[in-house]
């Protein structure tokens, strides 16, 4: 039997078809600028944690706490491909462009998870492996498939899920969970709706258009510009956790202060905009600074604890 | 551009042009390699990980 089937012509590349993916494709499914975030966060929350760690596991840990990042970038994905291929930011992706299908982007997904969470309990304990597959689940599940498309609230509570890995890196070296660890998890919780609502405020109508709830879209603006400051000030609040708690101390300090007094002060000079190109211009002044917000505050904090360990201060 | 379909193992699928299956099966290739390379690597963690979770305890036994 045989048909005519039309597809998009691109000498360079072949009909969209199961088998047809180049390996970065699937390296692409991963979600590798989320999974670095992830994998600092971890690492920084293994270092500071008390005792320590074999090299090679930490090692073994770090690996799987990355794959598990990117099996839940592989599951989002394939959940996601519909609205996907919608927003220009996203449309260019693995699935929504033909290049894997969504039945392959599953597979990878879930065995890669299974994979990740088995061997980081295998190599570690079972605590930083059963939390490992909870941030998986909350990810994949609570997030991707229910929080997104129903709530405006999706970024806020979806958060958790970014936010658990130094408590996974914690875990790990542990076997137990501790204040401390919900410091590091506070930080990145309150620093998610602000980063993402920047985003969302000039890219809202891509997020309109696939139907996502996104605040800017069901609040409006001004309201989320509120919410932005308010969230602000409780980050810049909790970064100083690490110092109240006694297990960092006037480095890592002097870097939150800073850092969250900028991240407050580009949040109200958002929030100060009238509707318009300069606010737009706010918004991504803001989204871009939060995103090395949160590197150079975990950094500050590795370095605190290695100047700790070493005696200098 | 409008191709001719054909059946493929029961499913529908595009025909290629010459030049589209070779790109098909260079893909391919790449992607068995890194399968292989992934499976080697997941099999040399195993051991690794047993020998360090295992410790000098390894060499600890009656001959």
């Amino acid at each position: 039997m045989e048909r005519p089937v039309t597809y998009i012509d691109d000498s360079s590349s072949i009909p969209a078809m199961a088998g047809g993916a180049r390996v970065e494709d699937y390296l692409t499914l991963l979600k590798p600028r989320v999974m670095s975030l992830v994998v600092f966060t971890a690492l920084v929350g293994m270092l500071v944690a008390p005792g320590g760690i074999n090299p090679i596991l930490g090692l073994i840990a770090i690996v799987c706490i990355a794959i598990g990042a990117g099996a839940s970038g592989a599951l989002n994905m394939w959940y996601d491909a519909d609205i996907d291929a919608i927003m220009s930011r996203t449309r260019n992706r693995p699935i929504p462009a033909g290049r894997v299908t969504p039945e392959e982007s599953l597979v990878f997904g879930v065995v890669l998870a299974v994979f990740s969470v088995v061997l980081l309990g295998l190599a570690t304990n079972w605590v930083a492996g059963a939390f490992l597959a909870f941030t998986i689940f909350f990810y994949a599940v609570i997030y991707t498939m229910w929080l997104k498309r129903a709530t405006p609230q999706n970024i806020v509570i979806g958060g958790a899920a970014g936010a658990f890995p130094p408590m996974v890196g914690w875990a790990a070296v542990t076997g137990t969970l501790s204040w401390e660890s919900f410091a590091l998890f506070l930080i990145i919780f309150l620093w998610t709706p602000p980063h993402f609502w920047a985003l969302a405020l000039y890219k809202q109508g891509d997020y309109g258009a696939a139907g996502i709830p996104m605040m800017p879209n069901v609040a409006g603006e001004a309201s989320t510009n509120r919410q932005i400051v308010a969230y602000s000030v409780l980050l810049a609040l909790s970064s100083l956790l690490p110092v109240a708690l006694g297990f960092s101390s006037w480095i890592y300090g002097i870097v939150a202060t800073l850092t969250g007094l900028g991240f407050v002060y580009l949040a109200v000079r958002l929030w100060r905009q009238p509707a318009g190109t300069e606010m737009r211009r706010a918004a991504r002044a803001l989204f871009t600074f939060s995103l090395s917000y949160l590197f150079v505050l975990f950094l500050g904090l590795l370095t605190d604890h290695i100047a700790l360990q070493m005696g200098v201060l | 551009m409008t191709m001719v379909a054909q059946q493929d193992g029961g499913k529908l699928q595009p025909a290629m042009t010459p030049e589209q299956e070779a790109i098909y099966k260079a893909r391919r290739r790449r992607r068995s390699i890194a399968l292989a390379i992934a499976l080697t690597v997941f099999a040399v963690t195993f051991y690794v990980l047993t020998i360090v979770k295992m410790g000098p305890a390894l060499f600890d036994r009656a001959l």
